[in-house]
């Protein structure tokens, strides 16, 4: 086994783990009272969960019956079940690697699929935050309840970067065709 | 149809083995195959100078065209 294949078998289980946690986290932290507490205390800004993004106080989203919460958890599953796609994508590219495969139809065709399991990921987060406002703020008092939409510079960045890994497959793709003509030239 | 290389035919004539006119052309006998079984892309003219020298014929004896 050379390094590429090391590295590969150890790195796609990352990228399992990545994938599971990242549907079980979010789905945790909506509707587990601790997990939510434990994420206030931690400041998780940088994981875009900090609790002063949500919509209610926390006090308030804590006091949330559980089948309200578990509404809310499932709300914000769609860009997350896309996002896992992409990771357990990432996983079969190093599967590809891991067992000898470099350069071939099936590695760049797996760059593609990164690359777009991203962008829907971020197109899908956007009418997301609709859902996730409005479902977390259905029970409150008239004039309380409310939807809201927004677009960051973390989704313009997250576009590019999916749009590049979309070109760099593009490219594999138009390189293995010339390989596949290189070697059949005699 | 396309190019089609007359190779069988050129060693039936020749009465040489594949093997043989591989060793001398200086390629494997998998690239004699993928030009034998019609699925070459291309071929480079040192390789068609070293066949036509080794079976001591043209290229029109080795390469025809045939309309798809």
């Amino acid at each position: 086994m050379n390094s590429i294949q090391k590295l590969s078998k150890v790195l796609k289980y990352v990228f399992y783990a990545g994938a599971s946690l990242n549907i079980l986290v979010p789905f945790l932290i909506f509707t587990n009272n601790k997990v939510m507490e434990i994420m206030n205390l931690c400041r998780a800004d940088k994981w875009g969960y900090h609790t002063d993004n949500l919509p209610v106080t926390l006090e308030r989203y804590l006091s949330f019956p559980t089948s309200h919460k578990i509404l809310i958890g499932l709300s914000v599953l769609p860009a997350a079940i896309l996002y896992s796609i992409a990771l357990l994508s990432i996983a079969k590219l190093l599967k590809l690697y891991e067992n000898g495969e470099y350069f071939s139809e099936r590695t760049a065709k797996q760059f593609g699929n990164i690359g777009k399991f991203f962008i829907f990921s971020v197109l899908v987060s956007l009418p997301q935050e609709l859902l996730f406002t409005a479902v977390t703020t259905m029970k409150e008092p008239s004039g309380q309840r409310f939807m809201s939409v927004g677009i960051s510079n973390h989704d313009f960045s997250a576009t590019l970067f999916a749009l590049m890994i979309i070109l760099l497959g593009w490219v594999m793709k138009e390189a293995v065709k010339i390989k596949k003509d290189q070697d059949l030239t005699v | 149809m396309g190019i089609i290389v007359n190779l069988d035919l050129m060693l039936a004539k020749r009465k040489m083995k594949s093997i043989d006119l591989a060793k001398e052309v200086g390629i494997t006998e998998q690239n004699l195959s993928i030009l034998k079984t019609g699925r070459a892309k291309a071929i480079r003219f040192s390789t068609l100078e070293a066949l036509c020298k080794s079976l001591k014929c043209q290229p029109a004896d080795l390469l025809e065209y045939k309309e798809k």
